[in-house]
């Protein structure tokens, strides 16, 4: 199948959202070059979890795409890193494997590409290597290969195991708790292979014993990520303010808690500084996307807004990653406060929230200049959060909470 | 429980709630033990010398 040029996908792109792509003045500064880059290294996955933005969601692309990253695509990908971090200067790139389901390469093709990777780099630049797995195949020869390899896998766990099996299931419909679990143990002993855990938020589950299990694991991180919806598409259920305020307080008053990044964030921004995420605050995103098929593409999580929105028409083979930067859909995230909606601009919290995840704020025939369908429940977790450290900041040092 | 909200509506009043330290011991709490909010003080008083901190990591992936 022949893919669409560059002025055919801004075309679409223009129709679809017209902000940023038919709005957006492009002659401010230049963007920042790439500092992420998301590998779909293996396109398919033995999964079928019911909210996924690949392959149930708006977007079909994926059924265009050959299942595994051909080995032409691989090269071109390896010698465009290579320039792309030269030309900069870069001093570090974070290299993310992602899918489908990335492990299902199998741990010697995982470990022959890290090492590849980090070869095609220039001295100086170093390769933080992650995988973000879905954590079935996390063998005791899987997690050896990845630690020998510095790569740091992500799991995705959605609570406890009726929660987990609810949604994250075969393509038989059976739940995968029982072998996430076994993967977690394996990469607790194994601490340079754990990256952390995401849990996609469900507020028809129970917050705290969502962060309790979880934490039973020792990741590095947790994340809570609010599933992806928008104002044309909104979310199926409501209560996701609730839901994280009520798992705050339970990490809130942890003796020793771990690292949650939305609540880290939040927490920083609220001392002023700065965010780490694409769920909230107002630092510039650097991420592009390699699909299997050799599309430089953009966050792939625009897929579940509508089919295309990730598209640019740039091909790893044949463009540069430079040409990313001209994209509107790429200096669109690096733009501050100026992306954001009047209603936001206008917000006492626009510096914490940051107008909530980019894919969020979507509306067809608008584009991404709204404020997050999610906006109410981002001000009620962030007032609260403003509250509680309010009480406690006043509170004698070391007088109990 | 939330209800979906209209564009724009019911947004917070008053002033910013970015947090005031000024007059508090801030070195202190973040010294004074492994508190979630000890650690965010710690961490936002450690990123004034981090030039590269400013760039946000893509959310689906766990990773700091």
């Amino acid at each position: 199948m022949s893919r669409p040029s560059v002025a055919d996908v801004h075309a679409a792109q223009r129709r679809a959202a017209p902000w940023p792509y038919a709005e957006l003045d492009l002659t401010g500064p230049a963007p920042h070059p790439v500092r992420d880059v998301v590998l779909k290294v293996h396109q398919r996955c033995n999964l079928a979890c019911d909210y996924c933005y690949v392959y149930e969601l708006a977007d079909r692309s994926w059924r265009d795409r050959p299942a595994v990253m051909p080995d032409d695509v691989w090269q071109a990908t390896l010698a465009a890193l290579g320039r792309h971090a030269r030309r900069h200067g870069l001093d570090r790139l974070r290299v993310i494997l992602h899918g489908g389901e990335p492990l299902l390469l199998g741990p010697r093709r995982l470990g022959e590409m890290a090492a590849q990777l980090r070869a095609a780099l220039p001295d100086g630049c170093r390769a933080d290597i992650g995988v973000q797995s879905n954590g079935t195949q996390l063998s005791d020869t899987m997690v050896a290969t990845l630690a020998r390899h510095g790569i740091r896998a992500g799991i995705s766990l959605d609570g406890v195991p009726a929660d987990h099996d609810r949604h994250r299931v075969t393509h038989n419909g059976r739940g995968t708790s029982a072998a996430v679990a076994a993967g977690l143990r394996r990469l607790q002993a194994a601490p340079s292979a754990y990256a952390g855990v995401l849990c996609t938020v469900s507020p028809d589950t129970d917050p705290v014993a969502t962060y309790a299990y979880l934490r039973e694991f020792e990741p590095p991180l947790i994340d809570f990520l609010l599933p992806h919806a928008n104002w044309t598409t909104p979310p199926a259920q409501r209560g996701h303010g609730d839901w994280l305020v009520a798992a705050f307080d339970a990490w809130y008053g942890d003796t020793a808690p771990p690292r949650v990044r939305l609540f880290d964030d939040l927490l920083d921004m609220l001392f002023g500084g700065a965010g780490h995420s694409e769920q909230a605050g107002l630092s510039p995103i650097a991420l592009a996307v390699i699909e299997t098929d050799g599309a430089i593409e953009l966050v792939d999580s625009l897929k579940s807004a509508y089919d295309g929105a990730a598209r640019t028409g740039l091909d790893i083979r044949t463009d540069e990653l430079d040409d990313l930067l001209t994209d509107p859909g790429y200096a669109a995230r690096q733009l501050g406060t100026d992306a954001l909606a009047p209603a936001c601009r206008a917000c006492p919290v626009q510096q914490i929230c940051g107008g909530g995840h980019y894919v969020h704020r979507y509306r067809a025939g608008a584009g991404f200049r709204n404020p997050s369908v999610y906006c109410a429940d981002m001000l009620q977790l962030i007032g609260h959060i403003h509250t509680r450290v309010t009480a406690d900041l006043q509170r004698p040092i070391g007088a109990p909470s | 429980m939330n209800a979906v909200p209209e564009e724009g509506a019911d947004r917070a009043s008053g002033e910013t709630l970015l947090l005031d330290v000024r007059t508090m011991p801030a070195a202190e709490i973040a010294a004074a033990r492994d508190s979630a909010l000890s650690r965010s003080l710690r961490r936002v008083l450690d990123s004034l010398d981090d030039p590269n901190g400013v760039l946000s990591a893509f959310s689906s992936f766990a990773s700091s």
